[in-house]
């Protein structure tokens, strides 16, 4: 599933041509709103997507991911601010005219013309001759991998390969930036973590500003630079998928990358870069904890603090050491291959609590039986402040 | 033996399913297969004077009649155009532009089908009339002076067709558009296309199938159309169900409408051909 090498190096130097060699594709959205009717879709935004550089758009539907993107397609006009593209306010150009790529989530393939006529639909509107057409349509069939396909319908080839096409027909044009909108969705588990690799790999070689806009969490992280987390129309966490995940601010992108254990409390004292907090309530017997913070918490403040499950530990006795433990109750653990999900009770706490288990011998031996007495341990250094709670 | 009595069971259940379609399978045998049959057979048959040559000779030979067949079919090809550029813009507006109105815009387009045909075509009577609506609203406004002939035969009967015949092509063609996802269109957008090339190159296309389903009705329609023409053609136009209503009634040459009707029968046997077609190319 490897990108043609030559055929890709054919295309960088044909983008630096048409780019007069100056690096450029810085994409802005200054300021963005959106609003229908009393729904807000998009508050007000602003986002910076360096050249060459992939950033997801993150979140539940109806966070207004799909609205940005549109806004930045040109099919909604932003009710304030404006979408630039190296500093070009792209406010009174219709879409036809933005010179953006775009693959949608269904490929939107025009089902009437084949593949190479789909292809070489930028092209035909940019009014290129026949010949540079046809030759840029077979540089690209090679880039994709559809050497020979250039003949049949969209509905005669498969899910992966209409995404190519769709990718090709929106790389063709040299667009100043690329724009994704769900665009592995319809495809099924495997084929989606194969185009995850293919279509990274030909984003960084083109080296196209790139904005993806997805609910799924893992082709956010696999797949970008930078992951912008949206809820209810706002970006809540914007960083790099490592900081994102590891160091979330608030409840929801907590819960929303990945699966966390949320604990709470009062600040009692916080000492350089460690707070010292009051468990309220006090969860599995364990009253007061240690968590990391970056800056000074006034005392009394209240407290939120997640500990991610892969970084809980299971034992049968109480004696770690430079860590907390908390007594728990095993409701139930799942086989998942390389490790075990398993389900816990503790006392003051609603909700399960979740912790991943590395499995050490095959057949599942060392699983954790349910019904059994336990403990759940981590380090301080495990824990994640929540900074959404100390504001309010 | 177990076998056996299955085979038995479904031999009986096959027989009591027979029994049910049996009243409708005599009912179509005796009053729409066999009269078909005969009537196809008549038209081989003495015509007439003209004892030597069959029905379909004369009607394919002779000017007059061959003239008649061509009118029929040109006044049944301007109704399919002119409600095809009308009908079209409606089905388009229909789709993409309104909301709360679309139940009002077919409820006027399908009340010329709930209306009485001869109310109808009396209505159109009364507004092109020398002394009616449209003359005098002509007159007040100052486009013309003297009353204009209105009623000259082929426009009113064309504008009658075409007002019942269009909700066949607008509801066809909106049908067609209202399945196009309109992501189709924004990816030619993307992609340099302005709003005219998306429409010719995207949308057209894809709604040809409504605009050939759209086509074939009103072709046939009109093909098969009575009471309009004769009534607001004032005399004017002959077209085939004309004259075997003629021939029939009045001339009584049994022999011959039945031939002509056998012409028809085979252009509407084209048309659903041809309709066929585009549905299997659709799957």
């Amino acid at each position: 599933m490897a990108i043609g090498t030559t055929a890709s190096s054919d295309i960088a130097i044909e983008r630096e041509e048409a780019d007069g060699g100056t690096a450029s594709g810085w994409l802005t959205l200054d300021n963005v709103s959106k609003r229908f009717g009393q729904h807000v879709a998009v508050h007000p935004t602003t986002l910076k997507v360096a050249p060459g550089h992939l950033m997801s758009l993150l979140g539940p539907s109806g966070c207004g991911k799909t609205t940005s993107l549109r806004m930045v397609a040109g099919f909604e006009a932003p009710d304030t601010g404006a979408v630039l593209i190296d500093g070009q306010d792209l406010s009174s150009l219709p879409p036809n005219r933005r010179k953006l790529g775009m693959v949608f989530q269904n490929y939107s393939l025009f089902p009437h013309l084949n593949v190479s006529e789909n292809i070489a639909f930028g092209l035909k509107m940019a009014k290129r001759g026949a010949a540079e057409i046809g030759e840029r349509v077979r540089t690209m069939l090679d880039l994709v991998q559809l050497r020979g396909y250039d003949e049949r319908y969209p509905h005669q080839i498969s899910g992966g390969q209409q995404q190519r096409v769709a990718l090709a027909r929106a790389l063709i044009t040299n667009p100043r930036v690329l724009l994704l909108d769900e665009p592995l969705g319809a495809l099924d588990k495997n084929l989606r973590e194969n185009m995850q690799f293919e279509l990274r790999s030909l984003q960084r070689r083109l080296s196209i500003t790139t904005l993806l806009v997805t609910h799924d969490q893992e082709e956010a992280l696999t797949m970008s630079d930078q992951v912008a987390v949206m809820n209810h129309g706002r970006i809540l966490q914007l960083g790099s998928p490592t900081e994102v995940y590891e160091r979330p601010t608030t409840r929801f992108v907590a819960a929303f990358l990945g699966t966390s254990n949320l604990f709470e409390g009062t600040a009692i004292e916080s000492e350089g870069d460690l707070c010292r907090v009051k468990l309220s309530p006090s969860v599995g017997g364990l009253e007061e904890v240690v968590v990391p913070t970056t800056r000074r918490v006034p005392s009394g403040s209240p407290i939120a603090f997640v500990v991610r499950p892969e970084k809980l530990q299971l034992s049968i006795d109480n004696s770690r050491k430079n860590g907390f433990a908390i007594e728990a109750l095993v409701l139930d653990c799942i086989f998942r291959g390389s490790y075990y999900t398993c389900q816990l009770r503790v006392t003051g706490s609603n909700e399960p609590m979740i912790a991943y288990l590395q499995a050490q011998e095959a057949g599942g031996n060392d699983m954790p039986r349910a019904g059994s007495r336990t403990y759940l341990s981590w380090t301080p250094s495990s824990a994640v402040l929540l900074d959404e709670d100390l504001k309010c | 033996m177990l076998s056996r009595s299955n085979a038995a069971r479904i031999g009986f259940r096959g027989a009591v399913g027979f029994a049910w379609v049996l009243p409708s399978t005599v009912f179509l045998i005796a009053f729409f297969v066999f009269p078909l049959i005969h009537n196809g057979l008549k038209g081989f048959t003495e015509s007439g004077e003209q004892s030597a040559v069959t029905s379909y000779a004369r009607l394919l030979t002779e000017a007059y009649y061959l003239g008649t067949i061509v009118q029929t079919l040109v006044l049944s090809l301007v109704v399919t155009l002119i409600s095809l550029l009308l009908g079209y813009p409606i089905a388009y507006y229909l789709v993409r532009y309104a909301d709360k109105s679309a139940n009002l815009i077919i409820f006027l387009l399908i009340a010329p089908l709930l209306t009485s045909i001869v109310m109808r075509t009396f209505g159109w009577k009364v507004l092109f009339a020398r002394t009616g609506l449209l003359n005098m609203l002509l007159q007040q406004i100052g486009l013309t002076v003297r009353p204009i002939n209105l009623m000259n035969g082929y426009v009113a009967t064309v504008i009658g067709l075409v007002h019942v015949l269009i909700p066949f092509m607008v509801l066809s063609i909106s049908s067609v558009l209202r399945g196009i996802d309109r992501r189709l269109e924004e990816s030619a957008q993307i992609l340099g296309a302005n709003k005219l090339q998306t429409f010719l190159l995207i949308t057209l296309p894809l709604s040809v199938e409504g605009i050939l389903t759209g086509s074939i009705l009103v072709f046939m329609l009109t093909n098969g159309a009575f009471v309009s023409i004769l009534l607001l053609g004032q005399g004017t136009i002959h077209t085939l169900p004309l004259l075997i209503y003629q021939q029939f009634m009045v001339t009584r040459d049994v022999n011959f409408a039945s031939a002509m009707g056998n012409i028809l029968l085979v252009f509407a046997l084209v048309c659903l051909f041809a309709q066929l077609r585009v549905l299997r190319r659709r799957n």
